[in-house]
């Protein structure tokens, strides 16, 4: 009785398995317009084409290199973009007047003379921040949580989150000594290879508006759960959360957008739609254009959330160091050692202290930096 | 004392019966519109007679006299005087009453004289006793007296009743055979037939009932009620031999008919015996998936479902976010699925209609039933609150789901909480012979929270009142008036500054009258009318706490008056054709208070187009759809074995539902026609070949269908459903086409018994705007969400014995629409979908087996409960069919996967019993 019931829940939540289906047809590549511009800062308009559909890889979709791109005001002057060679434009900051209200467009012509263009979008300003702060929910995850307010203006807000984040973690072993090849000697190791510092980005689409409510406030919205046993907590761990405001038509874009690729799926979940942006193309009415141009500054603020304040996990930490063993090389064969790593001596138990053999193990679990990490800390790290 | 006579028993008695003194009691008492049986229940209280006479011969006959200090024998004769009975009482007071001819009750004075011989017992007429053995019955009624009509024929009515708990049957069949002339109850179970005068051999036929047969002598028109016993051994598939006159003979096509016996045969998920469940077994009646108890008849939506429960409407059929129907299975007495030539007396969804009728209580003694599953409970009890008058017939169910959630040591599953309920309370009484009132009452509640600290509740709210009054033996008439209620609630109080509270509802109050008219035996005529009011608040979104800073957002409550009358007229032009025509005329208005929003002239509607609000006071009309909706149905018996059916049918709807769901969601919320959404309207023509074997047992159908509907509701990519204060400007008017093809092969009785189905349907939608916007897939025809062209049903029940047997369910269909991502991009070195028009991939194809072994408690008749175990497993191969097919991007990469609901294999027990 219990078990079937056991089965039928669990079935509700887990009986997800991936799949791929046989037949889905190539389609011709739309450009795709990715970025807004800042007028404080230096600002970076991408272009780019859709791919057909590479599940799980990650090939680089391929870029417009060369184009010209432009942001126009209502009485057609122009701000010109400078392109590079990855397909990116940039905007020089304090390029436009955000002093008066007014409205700009951004204009592509790329090089197969196909010319595209967006709406007129108003200059937003961003509030401040009020706080980021970290919560627990019920299923043991970390929540990251923004709080902020607009006293300037009785309009609703919408807002949109992006954070970048940077962890500590270490490698499973701590390197004491390094083989020199050059020389054959083993050396004491001056550098630390066993801390390193992991940079990442969100990924989620976090929005968020106040239509629903009576002040203009969003009170500790979650803009990202993780794992209480993420490796990101496993020692010290930061986040970077910047905040745009977003139009209504932006805010609905991202919605769609997030409705598409993040909501589906679930039992009571929506049907997926296609996603109309503020772009269309001036050679041919039909051709879809990806994107959605606006207009925001940005206001930025950091939280630290050190392993020492959250709970314990009840569970270890996901480290991807499993498999992680040492071996042992007799000293005189130290140089056999080739691509592995030496971690410590091992001393004769004679007395003498006399080096006999060395503890050795793979790059990936001695060297932090062979999961993508630096080594050196970064400025704001406290 | 009384007990059926048989004549070898008697003549025993006789011969054995000893000399007493003849005491002569008189009677006194007033009797007033008492059935027979309960008048010698008064006579036996007073007096030392003890009847003996047969129960059903005399079911018809009501007792009204007044009597002081009268002998028995007098007042006899005048109670029978009008029938063919007699009696007869002998020296110990013991009264026997008999057909034509008294029973002696001393043998003729020179019985035992030696120069006797059997032709000689010149005082007892045993001629007439060999005609009876001839005709295989005993029974012969006279039905009116004679030469008081000049007419040719007169007409028999009355009702149709279970012998053991007096409830009237519905859908029997009454006939004879030469010249073949049939009659059925109806929904009251009464039943009216028009035969020429002169002596008929009746044959009486119900589902799960012992077929009877009565000879009758009719003179002029009069009453006779039947009471059919159960069939006392379930296994006996007596249901389908019931239908198997109907299939050929009726006149109704495209209808689908369960009853309980039949449901519990089904392999069951989790245990339950399901309404719905058994309905998705028949052609033609599909689920976009399991764990829905959504269903879509002939390519037609969810909502296009007219589910009524004693009459009253149900809005959410569902426990459990589908996992079960609403209704207790126990306390169902039969289920009928109209999929096609719906008759006049329904209207107000274009689909179909699923009338759900429950028992009346058991009028004669107290019984009870129940089952015990893995997840549910349901207990059910019944009897006469005054005997052979009022009963009453509650039930209730509910899980235990709860409790078992909790013992499960994963904090994510036991965090998570759903209940549900359901309870019933009907009340049937007779008040004389010609009125009788049913008073039906129904709740249902479910509430969930699904890992999260949202909680989802809703409850189905009905209560009805029925009274049935007979005119004369030509016309039969109801009146009802029931109130049909839903509402749902979502909150999340787990942060305070975000707490609040949503609650939707609807509320509908219903009144109307039918009229069954028997002109004669071949032209019948049904009429009625009655009116809809509507009430719906269709969002009313609260702050909860102090601390909250939601702001409150009301959406305008709508209020609708939908009235209707129709008529239907039944003529058999000759014993091969069968002719019905019936008009049904609906018109709605909806009114105020209201605000309506119009917008810019010919342009498409949205927020930006917004130019005017429209104020409509109290009661103020805003909108006006109506129109006639006809019902056309023909038959032509070619052979006594075949037959050819076509039926025409127009159907309105006024109430749609809002979903961008697959399946229906607890947010879903209905919305009544207003000045921007247009009443649906369904057409739908059917042609249907229907054949029997008797010999074998096979019965074949063919319908070949084909349905228009209009203003069907479709939604712009990305339309925000709840809390939207102009929905009309995220909705879009759609155009719909389905046709299909139903093939049933039917095995119905035998150790080896069950169906075979195929059906071929497709269901397309066409949406053409003014402005890209507002059209979907550049304006050529679509798949809707539950298009599935191919399926195939297998259902085959094995009997060993009495008690064990076995049966397996196979089904397959074609996997339904889905959009899919055609092609991806990345924005902010995240990698994202587009996706293709709208539902141009399928997701695989399903495929399901299940089976079930049922063992039947032991048959005695008297034993303390009847029991009934059922063992099944569901999805045995444990094939992972897909619920949806979905893609997401996870930390930046492209993920495709499938999601099952029923992932392995189900086993359960269920354990029924009923005392």
């Amino acid at each position: 009785m219990k078990r079937s019931l056991l089965i039928f829940i669990v079935c509700l939540s887990a009986c997800i398995d991936p799949y791929t289906h046989p037949e889905i047809a190539k389609s011709d590549p739309f450009l795709v317009v990715d970025g807004f511009i800042n007028p404080m800062e230096i600002s970076k308009i991408t272009l780019s084409y859709t791919q057909s559909l590479n599940l799980g890889g990650s090939t680089a979709p391929s870029f417009e290199i060369g184009a010209e791109v432009w942001v126009e005001d209502e009485q057609e002057n122009k701000f010109s973009m400078t392109g590079d060679n990855q397909g990116n434009y940039y905007l020089a900051p304090n390029s436009i007047d955000t002093s008066a209200p007014a409205a700009y467009r951004l204009k592509i012509k790329l090089t197969n003379q196909k010319e595209y263009e967006s709406e007129f979008v108003p200059v937003l300003t961003s509030p401040d921040i009020d706080s980021v702060t970290w919560g627990l929910s019920n299923n043991q995850e970390v929540e990251l949580k923004v709080s902020t307010h607009n006293d300037l203006t009785e309009e609703p807000g919408y807002f949109r989150w992006t954070f970048d984040e940077t962890w500590e973690y270490f490698s499973r072993y701590y390197s004491a000594m390094s083989y020199n090849s050059a020389t054959g000697e083993v050396e004491f190791r001056q550098d630390n290879i066993n801390k390193c510092w992991q940079q990442g980005y969100s990924t989620n689409i976090s929005i968020e508006s106040t239509t629903r409510f009576e002040e203009n406030k969003v009170s500790e919205f979650v803009i990202d759960r993780f794992k209480l046993n993420s490796e990101k907590f496993y020692s010290k761990y930061s986040a970077l959360v910047k905040q745009q405001s977003l139009t209504e038509g932006a805010y609905s874009y991202w919605k769609q957008i997030k409705k598409t690729n993040q909501d589906l799926g679930t039992i009571f979940g929506p049907l997926p739609s296609e996603v109309i942006g503020n772009f269309q193309s001036l050679s041919d009415p039909e051709e879809r254009v990806i994107g959605y141009f606006s207009i925001s500054s940005i206001k930025t603020k950091r939280i630290f959330i050190t392993t020492q304040e959250l709970p314990r996990p009840s569970q270890a930490y996901e480290t991807p160091y499993g498999s992680c063993e040492l071996f042992e090389i007799p000293a005189q064969r130290v140089n056999e050692v080739s691509q592995y790593l030496l971690v410590d001596p091992i001393y004769s138990d004679d007395g003498l202290g006399t080096i006999i053999a060395y503890t050795f193990s793979s790059q990936f679990c001695v060297d932090c930096r062979f999961r993508g990490g630096s080594t050196v800390q970064p400025e704001y790290w406290r | 004392m009384k007990h059926p006579v048989f004549a070898s028993t008697l003549l025993i008695f006789v011969c054995l019966a000893a000399q007493a003194q003849e005491i002569n009691q008189r009677i006194t008492g007033e009797f007033t519109n008492l059935r027979f049986n309960e008048f010698v229940d008064a006579i036996e209280r007073q007096s030392d007679y003890r009847f003996f006479f047969d129960v059903s011969r005399l079911d018809s006959v009501i007792v009204n006299l007044q009597a002081t200090r009268k002998p028995l024998n007098e007042i006899l004769h005048q109670v029978l005087k009008d029938t063919d009975l007699t009696f007869s009482i002998d020296k110990n007071n013991y009264v026997y009453i008999n057909t034509r001819s008294p029973i002696i009750t001393e043998l003729p004075t020179h019985f035992f004289s030696k120069d006797l011989n059997a032709g000689e017992t010149a005082d007892v007429d045993n001629s007439r006793f060999a005609e009876a053995e001839k005709i295989k019955t005993e029974k012969i009624m006279v039905i009116g007296t004679r030469g008081t009509n000049t007419r040719a024929t007169a007409t028999l009515a009355g009702f149709i009743r279970n012998s053991k708990s007096g409830e009237s049957l519905i859908g029997a069949t009454i006939m004879i055979e030469k010249p073949v002339i049939g009659s059925i109850t109806d929904g009251n179970g009464y039943y009216s037939i028009t035969l020429p005068k002169g002596s008929h051999q009746l044959k009486i036929n119900n589902l799960g009932m012992k077929s009877i047969e009565r000879s009758v002598i009719i003179h002029s028109d009069g009453r006779l009620n039947i009471d059919m016993d159960e069939d006392i051994l379930p296994l006996k598939e007596v249901i389908v031999e019931a239908k198997r006159d109907e299939s050929v003979m009726g006149l109704q096509m495209g209808l689908e008919k369960f009853d309980f016996k039949a449901m519990k045969q089904l392999p069951i998920a989790l245990g339950e015996v399901d309404v719905i469940k058994s309905m998705l077994t028949l052609p033609g009646v599909q689920t976009v998936g399991e764990g829905t108890v959504g269903f879509n008849v002939r390519g037609g939506a969810t909502d296009q479902n007219l589910i009524l429960f004693n009459d009253a409407t149900i809005f959410n059929s569902s426990h459990l976010f589908g996992f079960f129907s609403a209704f207790n299975p126990d306390i169902i007495k039969n289920v009928e699925l109209y999929k096609s030539g719906v008759p006049a007396e329904y209207g107000g969804r274009i689909s179909s209609v699923l009338d759900i009728q429950t028992r009346e209580g058991n009028k004669k003694k107290w019984s009870g039933s129940g089952g015990i599953s893995p997840i549910t409970g349901r207990f059910s009890f019944e009897g006469p609150i005054v005997k052979d008058k009022f009963s009453l017939l509650a039930s209730g169910r509910s899980t235990y789901s709860d409790w078992l959630l909790r013992k499960i040591p994963t904090s994510s599953i036991n965090k998570s909480e759903a209940s549900f309920y359901d309870l019933s309370l009907n009340f049937d009484y007779i008040i004389d012979s010609k009125n009788s009132l049913a008073i039906t009452s129904y709740t249902s509640s479910d509430e969930f929270k699904l890992q999260s600290d949202t909680v989802y509740a809703y409850q189905n709210k009905v209560l009805g009142l029925k009274w049935k009054h007979l005119f004369n033996n030509r016309l039969f008439g109801t009146l009802t008036t029931n109130y049909s209620g839903y509402n749902y609630t979502i909150n999340s109080l787990a942060n305070p500054v975000n707490a609040f509270n949503l609650d939707y509802s609807i509320r509908q109050i219903q009144a109307k009258t039918d009229f069954s008219y028997f002109i004669t035996s071949k032209h019948s005529l049904s009429f009625g009318a009655g009116a809809i009011r509507y009430d719906l608040e269709p969002g009313n979104f609260q702050p909860v706490g102090a601390e909250s800073i939601i702001t409150p957002d009301k959406l305008q409550s709508e209020q609708a008056l939908e009235s209707f009358a129709y008529v239907g007229n039944q003529f058999e032009i000759n014993p091969k054709l069968l002719l019905y025509g019936g008009v049904r005329y609906s018109l709605f208005t909806n009114f105020g208070p209201h605000d309506v929003y119009t917008y810019v002239e010919g342009g498409f509607r949205d927020i930006t187009t917004l130019i005017d609000t429209l104020n409509f006071a109290r009661g103020k009309k805003i909108a006006s759809y109506g129109g006639p909706e006809f019902r056309i149905s023909a038959r032509y018996n070619y052979t006594t074995n075949q037959s050819l059916k076509l039926s025409y049918n127009r159907h309105r709807q006024y109430l749609q539902m809002l979903s961008n769901t697959t399946a229906i969601a607890p947010t879903d919320v209905w919305k009544l026609s207003d000045p921007y959404v247009k009443p649906l309207i369904g057409d739908q023509v059917s042609l249907g070949y229907y054949m029997n074997n008797p010999k074998r047992f096979l019965e074949v159908s063919i319908e070949v269908y084909y349905k228009w509907m209009q203003n069907f509701l479709d939604y712009k990519g990305g339309a925000e459903l709840i809390q939207n204060h102009h929905i009309e400007t995220d909705i879009l008017n759609a155009k719909g086409k389905a046709y299909g093809l139903e093939f049933m092969l039917k095995r119905t009785s035998g150790k080896l018994n069950g169906w075979l189905s195929y059906t071929y349907s497709r269901s397309l939608l066409l949406t053409r705007g003014e402005n890209p916007s507002e059209t979907i897939n550049r304006g050529s025809l679509y798949p809707s969400n539950y298009d599935k062209p191919h399926a195939v049903n297998l259902i085959g029940n094995y009997k060993f014995n009495r008690r064990f047997s076995t049966s397996i369910n196979l089904v397959y269909s074609t996997g339904r629409p889905i959009t899919l991502p055609i092609s991806m991009y990345s924005v902010e070195g995240v990698s994202r979908l587009i996706y293709s028009e709208r539902n141009q991939y399928r997701i695989p194809d399903y495929f399901r087996t299940d089976l079930a072994l049922n063992i039947e408690g032991n048959h005695k008749i008297k034993k303390l409960a009847h029991s009934f175990w059922s063992i099944s497993v569901y999805n045995l191969t444990a094939r992972r069919n897909a619920y949806s097919v979905f893609y997401t991007s996870e930390n930046g990469e492209i993920k495709g996967y499938k999601l099952s609901i029923f992932g392995t294999a189900i086993p359960s027990l269920s354990y029924n019993f009923k005392f």
